[in-house]
Formats: C-alpha cells, sequence, structure tokens
C-alpha cells in the first residue's frame, strides 16, 4: 500500500526532472540573477518579530481602502477636474488675449500704414524738392561756366591790357633809360665842363692870388 | 457603486491570498509536522518549522495587503500596475523563502513502533529555481504593464470615463 504512493511521486518526480532539465539552460540564468537581489533585499527585512509586517499589511489595507474610496477611477478626480477647469480658463484667457493682440495688431497696422502713406508722401514732396534742387544745382555750373568764361576772357583781355601796358612801360622804361643816359651823359658832360669851369677858375683865383700878392707887394714897395 | 464593487473585490482577493499563502501552508507544514499513513508514522524532521511558519505569514501578510490593494484599484490604473509589480516581487520572496527557511528540502523519518525503518526525503530546489525562471518573466509583464499604464495613462482615463459616463461596463 506504500509503494504505489512512492511510485506516483516518482512518476511525478521524473516528469518534473525531464521540464527542468529542459528549461534549465534558459530559466537558470533568470533564477540565478533573481536569486541575487533576492538575498541582497532579504538583508533589510527583520527576522525577529511579525510586527512589523502586520503594521506594514495594515497600513497598505488602509491606504488601499483611502485611496480606493476618494478616487475610484469611474469619475474624474477633484485635482484633474480644476485642472481642467484651470486649463480651460487659461485657454480662454489665452483667445481672448490672442484677440485683443490681433486687434492691436490690427490698428497698430492701419496706423503704421497711415504713417507710411504720410511719410510716402512727404518723402515724395522731399524727393521732388531734391529733384528740383539738383535741377538748379545741374543748372547752376552751367550759369557759373558761362560766367567763368566772361571771366577768363575779361581775364584774357585784362592779361593782354597788362601785356600792352607792360610793354608800354618797358617802351617808356626803355625811353626813360636812353633819357637817363642821355641825362647822364649831358650830367657827364656838363661835370667835366664844370670841372672845366672849376679848373679855369681855380687857375684864375690862383691868378687873381698871385695878382692881389704882387698888389699888396707894390704898396709896401713904395 | 464603484468604489465599493472594487473594496470587494479587493477583500475577496485579500481573502484569497491570505487562504493560499497563509492559512494552506500553515496547515499543510502542521499536518506534516506528524503524518501517520497506515499506521505509520511518517515525522517530518523539519527543525526549522518555525522559521518556515515565520516567513510564510510575513510575506503572506504582506502579499495579502497589496493583493487588496492591488485588486481594488481601478483598472489599468498606474497605482494597479505599481502595486502588481510589488506583489509579484513579494511572491518572489515568499516562494524565495521556502527555500532559504529549509522548507524545500523536507525528510520524512518512516517510524513503525519507535523503530526508525528509513526515510523519504524531498528536494523541491530546483521547482523553487524553475519558479524563480517564471517569475522573472512575469515581472517582465508586469514592468511592461506598468509603464504602459504609465505612458497611456491619459488615454486609459479617457476610455474609462468614457465607460462610466455611457454605463456600459463598471470598473
Amino acid at each position: 500500500m506504500i509503494f504505489y504512493p512512492i511510485d506516483f511521486i516518482q512518476v511525478i518526480a521524473d516528469i518534473v526532472a525531464a521540464i527542468l532539465t529542459f528549461l534549465y539552460p534558459i530559466v537558470s540564468p533568470m533564477g540565478t540573477f533573481m536569486v541575487i537581489w533576492m538575498e541582497y533585499v532579504l538583508q533589510f527585512f527583520p527576522r525577529d518579530s511579525l510586527i512589523v509586517y502586520i503594521i506594514i499589511a495594515i497600513v497598505i489595507v488602509a491606504l488601499g481602502l483611502f485611496v480606493n474610496i476618494a478616487w475610484p477611477g469611474d469619475k474624474k478626480p477633484g485635482f484633474l477636474t480644476k485642472a481642467k477647469e484651470i486649463d480651460e480658463k487659461i485657454e480662454k484667457k489665452a483667445e481672448e488675449l490672442d484677440k485683443k493682440v490681433e486687434d492691436k495688431a490690427k490698428e497698430l497696422e492701419e496706423k503704421v500704414e497711415e504713417k507710411t502713406e504720410k511719410t510716402e508722401a512727404k518723402i515724395k514732396k522731399k524727393v521732388e524738392k531734391a529733384k528740383k534742387k539738383a535741377k538748379e544745382i545741374e543748372e547752376k555750373p552751367e550759369d557759373l561756366e558761362e560766367e567763368v568764361e566772361e571771366l577768363e576772357e575779361e581775364v584774357e583781355e585784362a592779361g593782354e591790357e597788362l601785356e600792352d601796358k607792360a610793354e608800354d612801360l618797358e617802351e617808356d622804361i626803355e625811353e626813360l633809360e636812353e633819357e637817363v643816359e642821355e641825362a647822364s651823359e649831358e650830367l657827364e658832360e656838363n661835370a667835366e665842363a664844370l670841372e672845366k669851369d672849376v679848373e679855369e677858375l681855380e687857375e684864375k683865383t690862383e691868378d687873381l692870388e698871385e695878382e692881389v700878392d704882387e698888389a699888396k707887394r707894390i704898396p709896401e714897395d713904395d | 457603486m464603484g468604489r465599493f464593487f472594487n473594496i470587494i473585490k479587493g477583500i475577496i482577493y485579500m481573502g484569497v491570498y491570505i487562504v493560499t499563502t497563509m492559512v494552506i501552508p500553515f496547515l499543510t507544514f502542521t499536518w506534516v509536522r506528524n503524518l501517520s499513513i497506515s499506521g505509520v508514522d511518517i515525522v517530518l524532521t523539519q527543525h526549522n518549522y518555525e522559521n518556515i511558519i515565520f516567513w510564510i505569514s510575513a510575506f503572506g501578510l504582506l502579499i495579502s495587503a497589496t493583493a487588496f490593494f492591488n485588486y481594488s484599484s481601478p483598472k489599468q490604473s498606474v497605482r494597479k500596475g505599481t502595486f502588481a509589480m510589488v506583489q509579484i516581487i513579494l511572491n518572489c520572496l515568499y516562494i524565495w523563502s521556502y527555500k532559504f527557511s529549509g522548507a524545500t528540502e523536507i525528510r520524512f523519518e518512516i517510524v513503525i513502533e519507535i523503530i526508525n525503518v528509513g526515510y523519504v526525503s524531498i528536494n523541491v530546489q530546483n521547482m523553487v529555481m524553475l519558479y524563480m525562471g517564471v517569475y522573472f518573466l512575469t515581472i517582465l509583464l508586469k514592468g511592461y504593464d506598468f509603464f504602459d499604464f504609465v505612458l497611456n495613462r491619459e488615454k486609459i482615463r479617457e476610455k474609462r470615463y468614457k465607460k462610466q459616463e455611457g454605463g456600459n461596463e463598471p470598473s
């Protein structure tokens, strides 16, 4: 009677052994990895009293009760609905702000267009003025050129006159020089004549002096 | 309606896990301690009987509590995914506790009228290792579920809320 169950157990053991042998190369590394981390983790589990485990179990159950009663998952949680409301409000505000921004942008665009039109008109006026001024400026050089030409002609004329005058002056100078030369020659001649006269006068004075001396000597002899 | 249904479901599963992880192993080891088949006493010479019972109780409590949290949580919720993973990890530790407490190497001594005839030894360590490998794969699956719930939580929530609004499928 005892051996029948033992045989049955043997058959089961053989089957299990076959399965294990087949799966061993695949499952064994996984099992080894599991053993490593479990042995590490189990170091931190208290081995003295069950109280710690009982407390942890009670805490988990209480937490589960509280959480799953408060947020059963069939409705949106309060904080999510609030968040959604806040999101909607933010979206509305954002849309309003967008509209405002668009309106302001349009206003600004219109203003900018007006200003640009005005400035364009002003610029056109200024350009026209500038063109006119440019034309005037372009015309002015022609006048100036004419004036310059006139002045050049005048200068040329004046130059010619001056040249003539210079020539006249040169002629006059030459004449004067000749006259001066002549005058100098005359003067030299006059000087020579005067010298001669002086010499004659000196001789006459000497003669006169001699006569005067002779005249003086004569009374004394008397 | 939904919340009470969830809580009842959690309580039921907690009861199931208490029975399977604590009560049945406790009764089994207590019964095996002094087993008599056809007048022949088969004595469990497990010296660490108390040690086995301690670890079975400790991890059984934790597994049952996490099972309550897990099964009372809404479907495909992040908390459900989290606690399912925690539960699997605790299951691994629970299974491993059989190994390190000595329960995987059980030796039955056959005694007929005080005379020790022989012994039967059952070594299920390799089976536990196989279990560990399977649990490793289960942890991977639960991890995938968890990330799926986290990444698609908006879609899952919307789907769940729509179902609730339509009244087709209560959670």
